[in-house]
């Protein structure tokens, strides 16, 4: 006698119910998504903060030897300093547009103003035989293929994650609870997307 | 009790789980029963017809009883599902932050290598670690449902306040949850637990969902919908009442296995103080344990404490009860905790030590310049490795009680073998990129010279850039570690290659492959190892068709892996093999030895695949006889008891490292 209000409470409660475990399914994916392009960046950090440790020491070790060459050593400080504060930004919040394109401009510059120091030293043979820059230089070599390494990982992780908001239905989930695009870590110009090359 | 008797207990403890949860949606069933028979009764006397809560309606119930059964089931399956892909995602939920295996910052440092060493200790992977950042509470928790996909979760609060003997204390706790299934357990708590919630959710969104459309009504949509608003209350009321009482029952099982991991904490460190004194600086912490997050109470059954509370609800005994199990003089007067600065002796790593001092440039000249000192320091290691390795003990039997029960001298020896493997060596396989090259390094350990370049070219085509000069610069270091090292250093990789992305993964398995390929002379310990690589370093999933288990195939498997190990062990193969098979199960049909030629990787292979399926009472009956089987000829050596450890894993029991003999 009641079946056809029975039905359609039991039918409103399967439609909710079926859309309620699918949209929170979305909603969770997207977060463990967004969690693990975050957790991506702490193996960049990782590196980059050795990589901030081992160019003073570069430095330290040339200032002997290339006592010429004061303002070369200050630019690279500087910035290994302007890298090392954008880093910090960068990992405060990991994907954030402005944040990432400032790292990305330092980096840049780091990368530059090591390899001209690194270029200059060329002219000092017992610096070139000094153990402690060789052992320093292999160091920085080995860091800088971590640093790309790292730098893929993230940006596949980022990737998935902006795809995957950006599909339908997961648009909407996105737009509703702001999950707003990732920016990658790119080091744009073609010729620094090599690491620093140590020639001896 | 050993791991066997504990895993029955925690499966039988799941069966009165479930029992008691069948019970309870049974009664959630007749509640929504009597409920819709109550909205429809107060309809039917509007309309002026006669119609009783009381009326039995078979085809009403039955469809009641229908759908909440799909409600709780679809709840509960989807949540287990989801958690179980691996604790990453119950960790990330509760807030938490991987710590990078590399990590340089001090505190994570010793936590990290407080985990490495409980991990070798009882011999399954590193779990992956995650801090969480913004609890300030002491607590830690275990999350996963296998030893392989397992994480540990500590709060900052944690790391803050405990001692370096505490903080093992708390990781070796967890580690007894890991060892002992009560994560699989607490998974299908949490599933249960979610599926009726989902009930309360339900009632919640219809009520939500109509309140706001209340404008355009006529009478009889309006009757209709106040039917809904009705039935969304009571389904409500009837599901918070569900998850009451499935909260009453998952915190009578939990008091128990806390308890328990308390006392194996005792057991794996051999320091009662330590676990005591942890709980005791929870009692005199400011924030207690307490944990913040949103998830936290769905959860709170998975973590090593809760306050002082003592009532029905509580997941975990009253502090100062589980305090006085461990310490019977213990007055109950808690002193004000506070915070602990490590030193360098609490760090095993004295390098990474120097490096953790961070920024300031000076120390970090003399830590580049440390190569050469290191080299020292691991000289004199590898001797004292080198006289232990000499008088190891050699009853492989002795280790088979130990499964997933290590002792505070397998601690010890983690700690042993940790100081044999060059730092330099820990700390790359601490790298994801590192890692990919010791694993690299391992394959190509004991290649022919032809072999290694052909495997060499192929690192260098396929593997991403600098992995190759990585290789070649770890090879020598890698060619020189002793057998018993080999695997402790794959379980030390095993979080930093987790933290490669999908795509890197996928590729350096690829290569992974391609290296077991390019090198056609193998042993049997080569190929466990490349195994225990790719099934659990690399959880790459065997791809074979996945028979259904008869007892034939599963002895079939057993007597060509059995062979194996017999003709691996010496000339004795007949009888080792005989012995092996009469350990394993006298009454059965013995098969006939298998001929070497048989012994193949494909064969072997497959024979592997069976094994990983079979129960735990056949682990154990299958595990006797692969030992009894190389012990046989008196003969045992180092390679052969650590071939028994991969195959021990490889049957879901994690085997502790073999330590020397007493002397």
């Amino acid at each position: 006698m009641l079946s056809g209000g029975v039905m359609g409470l039991l039918i409103a409660v399967g439609v909710i119910l079926l859309l309620t475990i699918y949209f929170v399914g979305i909603y969770n994916n997207l977060v463990t998504l967004r969690n693990r392009f975050k957790n991506a960046f702490s193996q960049i950090d990782v590196q980059l903060k050795r990589r901030y440790d081992l160019i003073p020491n570069l430095v330290e070790t040339a200032k002997g030897y290339m006592k010429h060459e004061k303002e070369t050593l200050e630019a690279v400080i500087k910035a290994r300093n302007t890298a090392l504060a954008a880093s910090q930004r960068a990992a405060s919040d990991p994907g954030e547009a402005s944040a990432m394109q400032g790292l990305s401009t330092a980096e840049l510059a780091l990368a530059g103003s090591v390899n001209r120091f690194l270029g200059l030293t060329e002219a000092y043979p017992d610096l070139k035989a000094n153990s402690n820059m060789l052992a320093l230089q292999e160091e920085l070599t080995s860091t800088e293929n971590k640093i790309s390494f790292a730098r893929q990982a993230f940006n596949d992780a980022v990737t998935e994650y902006n795809t995957s908001t950006e599909v339908f239905p997961n648009n909407i989930i996105a737009g509703m609870w702001r999950f707003q695009t990732a920016a990658l870590f790119e080091l744009s110009e073609a010729s620094q997307r090599d690491p620093v090359k140590v020639s001896f | 009790m050993n791991f066997f008797a504990h895993q029955d207990i925690a499966r039988r403890n799941t069966k009165w789980l479930i029992a008691y949860f069948v019970a309870a949606v049974i009664a959630i069933i007749v509640a929504v029963y009597v409920a819709f028979m109550a909205v429809l009764s107060l309809s039917a006397t509007d309309k002026g017809q006669s119609f009783s809560v009381l009326t039995w309606e078979p085809s009403i119930f039955l469809s009641v009883a229908g759908v909440v059964v799909v409600i709780i089931a679809a709840g509960s399956i989807y949540e287990i599902l989801r958690l179980s892909d691996n604790g990453a995602v119950v960790a990330e939920q509760l807030g938490g932050q991987k710590v990078p295996p590399n990590t340089r910052n001090l505190r994570e440092r010793v936590l990290l290598n407080v985990v490495e060493e409980m991990a070798i200790a009882s011999g399954t992977p590193v779990p992956e670690v995650y801090l969480l950042a913004d609890e300030g509470g002491i607590n830690a928790f275990a999350a996963g449902t296998t030893p392989q996909n397992a994480v540990i979760g500590v709060t900052r609060g944690c790391v803050e306040a405990l001692k370096r003997d505490e903080l093992q204390a708390v990781v070796a706790h967890e580690f007894s949850h890991i060892l002992n299934g009560d994560m699989r357990m607490n998974l299908r708590m949490m599933g249960l637990l979610h599926g009726i919630m989902l009930l309360a959710m339900i009632g919640y969104q219809l009520i939500s969902n109509l309140g706001g459309r209340s404008s355009r009504r006529s009478k009889d949509s309006g009757q209709a919908m106040l039917m809904i608003l009705a039935m969304g209350v009571l389904l409500m009321v009837i599901g918070y009442i569900g998850v009451l009482f499935a909260r009453l029952i998952q915190a009578a099982v939990s008091r128990q296995r806390e308890f328990l991991a308390d006392a194996s904490a005792v057991q794996f460190t051999r320091n009662p103080g330590a676990i005591a004194n942890a709980l005791k600086r929870i009692g005199g912490w400011a924030d207690r344990s307490a944990v913040e997050a949103v998830r936290a109470k769905e959860t709170c059954h998975m973590f090593f404490a809760e306050g002082l509370g003592r009532n029905w609800f509580a997941t975990h005994p009253p502090l100062d009860e589980r305090i006085r199990r461990i310490d019977s003089k213990f007055t109950g007067r808690f002193e004000t905790t506070k915070k602990v600065e490590y030193t360098e002796a609490d760090v095993v790593d004295r390098r990474l030590f120097k490096l953790a001092g961070g920024g300031s440039s000076g120390r970090l000249v003399s830590s580049a310049l440390a190569f050469s000192g290191s080299e020292k320091s691991g000289a004199s290691a590898h001797k004292i490795a080198k006289d232990a390795a000499e008088s190891f003990s050699k009853k492989p039997t002795d280790a088979l009680s130990h499964v997933g029960n290590p002792a505070e001298e397998h601690v010890r020896q983690a700690n042993r073998i940790l100081s044999e493997i060059d730092e330099d060596l820990q700390d790359e396989a601490r790298d994801p990129m590192g890692a990919m090259a010791v694993i690299c390094g391992l394959l190509m350990a004991h290649s022919a010279k032809d072999v290694l370049e052909k495997q060499k070219q192929m690192i260098q085509i396929a593997g991403p850039q600098g992995l190759i000069d990585g290789v070649i610069l770890l090879l020598p270091k890698i060619k020189s570690l002793k057998p018993e090292v080999r695997l402790p250093l794959v379980c030390l990789a095993s979080p930093a290659i987790g933290q490669l992305s999908s795509q890197q993964k996928s590729s350096f398995t690829k290569l992974v492959n391609d290296l077991i390929e390019a090198d056609s002379g193998w042993t049997i310990f080569e190929f466990a190892l490349q195994r225990y690589i790719t099934g659990r370093i690399l959880a790459v999933r065997s791809n074979a068709p996945s028979a259904r288990l008869t007892k034939e195939s599963v002895r079939s498997a057993f007597s060509q892996i059995l062979s194996a190990l017999a003709h691996f062990g010496g000339d004795q193969a007949t009888n080792c093999y005989r012995a092996g098979w009469d350990a394993y199960d006298m009454n059965a049909r013995r098969l006939p030895l298998r001929p070497v030629s048989e012994c193949s990787p494909k064969n072997l292979d497959g024979a592997f695949d069976v094994l990983a399926k079979v129960g735990l009472p056949e682990a154990q009956r299958m595990l006797r006889g692969f030992c009894t089987c190389i012990s046989h000829d008196r003969k045992t050596t180092i390679i052969e008891l650590e071939l028994i450890r991969v195959i021990s894993d490889s049957l879901g029991c994690p085997m502790p490292p073999i330590l020397p003999a007493a002397n």
